[in-house]
């Protein structure tokens, strides 16, 4: 018995000086990559770009988080063959078991089409199929079928009880205005939950922070001058641990005899929405309201997307018009470019 | 006393594995892209990778699909032409400024999205990034 415990401790003090050895191997290469440092990753979903910057030491860290986006394109994405909207708009009318976090975009979107009284309104799928903003073609689609189309738009229509949504049949669901902002919403949290506290995060122009800059002043945001090149900001916003998210009618559309036809949609016509807009900014907590209230509060107009605005908590919005004039929220402080 | 050493040896040999996967993840972002047809740097067919490392200097980095296949020092003057099967771009450095000089994609955004300069890193719409979404290919400019 004493024998077999020394030979035990023998073997054990082998193992520890083995360990040890091992140890120092893996330090060496290990402690450059473990200081914390700003890293950047790039990745394709959702028709977009999504841009992450954030301070960490594990650099493979936002290559996992892009995995999510992909994860999340799965569920929400219109043209993805399978996904839960795809199932939806697949059903014939009959209902369909979504994944829990399709139930939750589309119980927001429901809440902002209500609150918006259906400015805002993911049943609008019908109409902007019918529209190309993206290939560069400036071709106007038929006007009877884009009113047929906006016959079939109506929110109140879609039911969802629980994770089950039901869609009457020639409906369809398309959630491009508020999936982004939620998808930010959750790559920022699994950052957050895996030690990150520094980032700027951009989903398609949905920009999401988390804490300030390392020097300790806040993001910075800048918002699209609407007679400049793209990129050129014509007013910049602070954001610490927010969302900022911006609609426009410069992001997607097209030109065609000195008529902008671009992607933001009224449910009611099925037609770009034409008023004094150029753009609107919504800057909150959850980038998933940041997303669907900057359509919905630019669908509304200047007057009664301010007054939406302001009845919400945490809200701001930052109105750009045409004519240049900047129409902000009570609580929004745009520092204008010089 | 020979066997003990041995013995040391054998300990080791079960983590060869895991230093083989640590140095994967370390040389694996300066493998180019396998997607790349062809760089060009300043007229010159060139391999990718890393240029003229400095801690102090802002770098620019450009990926294709995510992937890095050339990270460049800001401060200096060059021109790079990244050919793929989806199509060819030029990203110009002055040595103050960067942007996308020509691209033969179809929308040409990332051409009309201007330069991003020490000065508009911050505030600029796309901060440090120039994005060629139909080739999946992005240009960032970035802290070392």
């Amino acid at each position: 018995m004493r024998m077999n415990w020394k030979r035990t401790t023998c073997v054990l003090r082998r193992w520890i000086c083995g360990i040890l050895v091992a140890a120092l191997f893996l330090s060496l290469p290990a402690v450059p990559a473990q200081a914390v440092s700003r890293q950047s990753a790039v990745g394709f979903y959702l028709d977009t770009v999504i841009t992450l910057s954030a301070y960490t030491e594990d650099s493979s860290l936002l290559d996992s988080a892009l995995l999510e986006c992909g994860r999340y394109e799965q569920l929400l994405s219109r043209t993805v063959e399978g996904s839960d909207v795809w199932r939806i708009n697949h059903a014939g009318g009959q209902p369909v078991q979504v994944s829990d976090a399709a139930a939750e975009v589309i119980s927001i979107a429901l809440e902002v089409s209500r609150l918006s009284g259906g400015a805002f309104d993911i049943t609008v799928a019908p109409a902007s199929v019918l529209w190309d903003f993206t290939s560069g073609a400036a071709v106007l689609p038929d006007a009877a079928k884009l009113a047929d189309a906006a016959a079939r738009t109506d929110y109140r229509k879609l039911v969802l009880e629980g994770s089950t949504v039901t869609l009457p049949e020639g409906m369809m669901v398309d959630l491009g205005a508020i999936a982004k902002g939620y998808i930010a919403d959750q790559v920022k949290q699994y950052l957050i939950d895996r030690g990150v506290t520094q980032a700027i995060l951009s989903f398609g122009g949905n920009i999401v922070t988390i804490g300030e800059k390392p020097d300790g002043s806040a993001w910075k945001v800048g918002i699209q001058d609407i007679d400049a090149p793209t990129g050129t900001s014509m007013l910049v916003l602070d954001s610490r641990d927010g969302s900022v998210v911006t609609s426009g009618i410069y992001e997607r559309g097209f030109d065609l005899d000195g008529v902008r036809y671009h992607h933001i949609l009224d449910p009611k016509t099925g037609w770009p929405v034409q008023n004094e807009l150029a753009s609107v900014t919504i800057v909150s907590g959850p980038s998933v309201w940041g997303d669907a209230l900057a359509t919905a509060a630019f669908i509304l107009g200047t007057e009664e997307g301010l007054k939406l605005v302001e009845s919400l908590e945490g809200i701001e919005a930052v109105f750009i018009q045409r004519d240049r004039t900047v129409v902000s929220s009570s609580g929004a402080d745009p520092i204008p470019m010089p | 006393m020979r066997k003990r050493r041995l013995n040391a040896k054998w300990l080791l040999l079960p983590l060869l594995p895991a230093v083989g996967v640590l140095l994967f993840f370390l040389l694996r972002p300066a493998a180019p892209s396998p997607e790349v047809v062809r760089l060009t740097l300043d007229g010159n067919v060139w391999a990718g990778g890393e240029l003229s490392p400095d801690a102090s200097d802002l770098r620019v980095v450009v990926t294709l699909d995510g992937n890095t296949v050339a990270d460049l020092p800001f401060s200096e003057a060059h021109s790079l032409t990244v050919e793929t099967e989806e199509g060819r771009n030029t990203v110009l450095l002055s040595g103050t400024s960067v942007r996308m000089e020509s691209a033969n994609c179809a929308n040409q955004d990332c051409v009309n999205m201007g330069e991003v300069t020490r000065e508009n890193l911050e505030t600029r719409v796309l901060s440090g990034w120039i994005i060629c979404l139909p080739h999946h290919l992005s240009v960032e400019v970035r802290e070392p």
